[in-house]
């Protein structure tokens, strides 16, 4: 319990609450600025946090990690323009009831469900994160080594609607990862002789190259669009208990989905929505108004977009596996720190564990307040000029991508991820996919080559030992399901472009 | 000559400017806390009256802050806090230099290193460690990585007995070893003290669930172990912990040299220093000159021993997932581009992200031009021509006034905003968050 009161303590110090405040302010609004992503937020912010205390550090990318699925939904429905790609959904039915004279009543569901769908995943992730972290330390590096490729054929298969190209590049995100020291021998590879890259690439400017400067250098291509604003009046956004019953088994519903599908790695808050939203219209009496206005699809689409929160923090902390790309950055910072996620960091800090906890609950709390409260200042904040606006947060990527490690050579790094990131959007190639690879196939290389090594090379285990076995047969099925089950997925897919008229949301966090 | 008079001359006013200390891990790591602790030792004992700035460039298993030191200005103002792993990067060829690259400084602190199991096996010695290992239908599966000193420590123990056989898996960090001990994924493997110490479960814990040190490779048994015997006693000759070094680049003038030594000697013996060694569990040693050089000598002598019939047994052990990767990666990058050339043939419907307002096809060339201003601004700021600040201020600007073409702008608060991103990035970096910046 010593480590839960120092979490308490430090969550519940000024500068603790502050945190969280700052933090989910920062969400909030970097969330609603369409073109801004917290992604892009939370791997700026993590190079500031190196000096910092480690339980402060984590409390803050937590509040704006809340912050920015949450901030999406205010342009997604004052402007029809999703503020991050986890709001794209809401805009379906946000943006018609605001023009329809109701937009207070439609932020005021958002607002609702997002706490709603926050805390009820936050609840999973309490419950279960402990279990889970007993099972996976009796995970060896075989079962390992099969969770992964389980993990990287899942986001492969459910990403988008071309395996191919998913596939493509969640390997090429590996492929990427494999430059520098190999851990299971101590020797350098793939570095043709330039001894910067003895480290290979890190994942931080790789990260801020492809989800910073891309967005930024795509932002700039669209700069003169412009949505239609429709204003907010004097209204308030807060809905009384008969609402939050009435929308009940929704709420329930899509928060569950959310917190399931975020905790299924690689697979981010959008998708999440997606799904949410499609069996809420499967579910409703009214399944013709969706996309017209319906209060059941924006309360669908932001609990669940919330809800992935929780869940993908569940392998995370338990397994040292990222659920989404968010959570791989979260994971660099937290080894930054020191600590290593997995089923240690129970025992070696729980006070880590806690906090993280903590801080998911109180600035999903602090989101709701500050949305209600100040939802028609938050929405000019989201207005800010872009001329302002980008040329700064260039500016902090490239001091960001320095800072790492005090050298040039990861701005270039930064510069040419950015480059590779624009061809393959050129092409429709998602780039979650690769971020995930990147990060996993070192995880799945590593645990294989030890593996082999602690069996003197023998691939049998694999096979042999239970849990691994397991892994890899539900990695064959999916992949067989996807590839060849193509009817049933059509099918599924074809109601979701039904839903969202064209076609599956954006891959980006 | 000239070099000769520049270089009394600078160590008669050293040190006038910053002093840098590399470390070649990340911030918050070991190598990290205890440099910033000799750091503040040197400040406390008012060593120098420059600043002391800690610079962390990790990665390459230390080697790419070494490779910094080693390549910069043999004039004292940048030094490198390493430890063992600098002699075992050149012996697993992840480098091409060694210690012989660098002017050793001094030995400050030694960590004692443990060899442990859990606590429920029947080994209950490093002999009988090592009878186990040399017998045929058994074999132990031992925790050390490779490249790293705890190998070669390994590859010692393996020899000291004959058919002695460890199937030696490097299993990263501390916790995965610990975590892979306790589920029997691995039977035995070398940790420092203060990593077992931590590890240690609490009184009552089942014996599947903790750890228990066999022996420890110091000289002498360690006071907060008392029970646990050293290698030496158990009549196997590994002696081995891992010391933290100081050095400067080779070729910096002996008195710069050896005024730091006396600096660094002087913070050893801060009692705040004394005080949070013995917290880190790090034995207070101290050695420079001659006995400095005895015992590099005689580290790397160990260490090149064991690794010469290491390189023969190792060659082709691992398939070469890296070359079936870029294979697998190539053939899927045909097949995207073969998708790609038959187009639409598929009738699929085109499954980009909703942007409903989008509106013709934007401005490429602006992107484009944005970017090209940006690289400048970057290869202006590693060259070095202008301050960073103002180099920063000049990107802000150059951008802004850019974008505001397109967007109406009012360009006053644009110059407001570039000064203040400028110089305020520029402060709240280095002096608030301390971050070195270029």
């Amino acid at each position: 319990m010593n480590g839960l009161e120092e979490a308490l303590h430090v969550l519940l110090s000024p500068s603790g609450f502050g945190v969280i405040m700052v933090g989910t302010f920062l969400g909030i609004t970097v969330g609603a600025v369409p073109g801004l992503t917290g992604t892009m937020l939370i791997a700026l912010v993590l190079p500031l946090t190196y000096g910092a205390d480690p339980l402060l550090s984590m409390t803050l990318l937590i509040s704006i990690y809340v912050g920015a699925v949450s901030g999406g939904m205010i342009t997604a429905t004052l402007l029809r323009m999703p503020g991050t790609p986890a709001s794209i959904i809401t805009t379906l039915d946000g943006y018609p009831m605001a023009r329809s004279g109701e937009p207070e009543r439609a932020l005021g569901l958002g607002v609702m469900a997002s706490t709603v769908g926050g805390g009820i995943s936050w609840g999973f992730l309490v419950l279960l994160t402990g279990p889970i972290a007993v099972l996976s330390s009796h995970f060896g590096f075989f079962e390992y080594f099969s969770l992964v490729m389980m993990a990287l054929v899942l986001i492969a298969s459910v990403g988008g609607s071309s395996l191919r190209k998913a596939l493509f590049s969640g390997f090429l995100g590996v492929f990427f990862a494999m430059p520098g020291i190999n851990v299971a021998t101590g020797q350098t590879r793939w570095t043709f002789g330039f001894t910067e890259m003895n480290d290979g690439f890190q994942l931080l400017p790789v990260l801020i190259g492809l989800f910073a400067v891309n967005q930024i250098l795509a932002d700039i291509v669209r700069i003169e669009d412009k949505g239609e604003p429709v204003s907010i009046g004097e209204k308030s956004l807060w809905l009384g208990p008969k609402q939050w019953l009435a929308h009940g088994v929704n709420l329930l519903r899509s928060s569950v989905i959310g917190t399931w599908i975020g905790m299924l790695p690689g697979i981010g808050a959008n998708i999440g929505s997606v799904t949410a939203y499609t069996v809420a219209k499967g579910f409703s009496r009214q399944p013709d108004k969706f996309g017209h206005g319906s209060e059941e699809g924006i309360v669908a689409s932001e609990a669940a977009n919330n809800a992935t929160i929780g869940g993908s923090l569940i392998p995370l902390i338990a397994m040292g596996l990222p659920g989404s790309v968010v959570e791989a950055v979260l994971l660099g910072a937290l080894v930054i720190h020191g600590l290593q996620p997995g089923p240690r960091l129970f025992s070696e800090s729980p006070s880590m564990v806690y906090t993280i906890m903590g801080a998911m609950l109180l600035a999903n709390v602090v989101m709701a307040f500050m949305m209600i409260c100040s939802m028609r200042w938050l929405a000019k904040i989201a207005s800010v000029p872009k001329p302002f606006l980008l040329p700064v947060i260039l500016v902090f990527c490239v001091i960001g991508s320095y800072a790492l490690s005090n050298r040039f050579f990861d701005v270039w790094v930064m510069l040419a991820f950015a480059v590779l990131g624009m061809t393959l959007e050129q092409y429709k190639i998602p780039l979650a996919p690769f971020i995930i690879g990147f990060v996993l196939g070192p995880i799945a290389e590593k645990n294989l080559s030890l593996g082999l090594q602690a069996s003197e090379g023998s691939f049998l285990p694999l096979v042999t030992r239970p849990l691994s076995l397991i892994f890899l047969v539900l990695a064959m099925l999916i992949l067989l399901f996807s590839l060849f089950g193509s009817s049933v997925k059509d099918r599924w897919l074809n109601r979701a472009e039904l839903v969202t008229d064209s076609g599956k949301g954006g891959w980006k966090p | 000559m000239r070099t000769r008079w520049v270089a009394s001359d600078q160590s008669q006013t050293y040190p006038n400017r910053d002093i840098e200390i590399v470390v070649p891990y990340a911030a918050g790591g070991g190598s990290d806390t205890f440099a910033r602790i000799i750091q503040q030792g040197l400040q406390e004992a008012e060593e120098f009256d420059q600043p002391l700035v800690i610079i962390n460039q990790p990665g390459g298993i230390g080697t790419i802050g070494s490779r910094e030191v080693k390549n910069s200005q043999p004039d004292g103002y940048k030094i490198l806090c390493h430890h063992n792993a600098i002699i075992t990067a050149k012996l697993a060829e992840t480098v091409n230099y060694g210690p012989e690259a660098f002017e050793p400084i001094a030995l400050t602190g030694e960590m004692s290193m443990v060899v442990l199991v859990r606590a429920d096996s029947q080994i209950e010695d490093l002999q009988g460690l090592l009878e186990e290992s040399a017998r045929s239908e058994s074999s132990i599966r031992f925790a050390a990585n490779k490249g790293a000193p705890s190998y070669y420590a390994a590859l010692q123990l393996e020899q000291s007995l004959q058919g002695a056989d460890f199937t030696i898996v490097s299993s990263g960090g501390g916790a995965d070893r610990y975590t892979k001990i306790i589920g029997g994924h691995l039977d035995a493997g070398i940790f420092s003290l203060s990593e077992y110490l931590d590890f240690l479960a609490p009184e009552g814990t089942p014996a599947n669930r903790d750890i228990r040190a066999i022996a420890v490779l110091s000289p002498q048994r360690h006071e907060s172990i008392p029970d646990v015997p050293t290698a030496v006693e158990a009549g196997i000759p590994v002696v081995l912990r891992n010391a933290n070094y100081w050095w400067a680049p080779k070729g910096t003038p002996s008195k710069i040299i050896e005024r730091i030594a006396v600096a660094l000697e002087n913070a050893m013996n801060e009692p705040t220093v004394v005080q949070e060694l013995r917290r880190l569990r790090l034995d207070p040693t101290f050695a420079v000159g001659v006995e400095l050089r005895d015992r590099l000598n005689a580290t790397v002598e160990n260490f090149e021993k064991v690794a010469v019939s290491q390189n023969v047994s190792q060659a082709g052990s691992l398939p070469r997932f890296d070359l079936y990767l870029g294979c697998f990666v190539l053939v899927l990058f045909a097949l995207v581009t073969w998708e790609q050339i038959r187009g639409g043939a598929a009738g699929k419907v085109d499954d980009s992200e909703i942007q409903p307002v989008r509106q013709g096809r934007g401005q490429p060339l602006l992107a484009l031009t944005a970017f090209g201003v940006v690289v400048f601004h970057v290869l202006a700021i590693q060259s070095g021509w202008l301050p960073l600040a103002i180099t920063l201020v000049s990107l802000v600007l150059l951008l802004g006034i850019l974008l505001s073409r397109h967007v109406a702008t009012r360009k006053l608060w644009l110059v407001e905003l570039s000064l203040l991103t400028g110089f305020g990035a520029q402060f709240v970096f280095s002096e608030i968050l301390k971050i070195s910046l270029p």
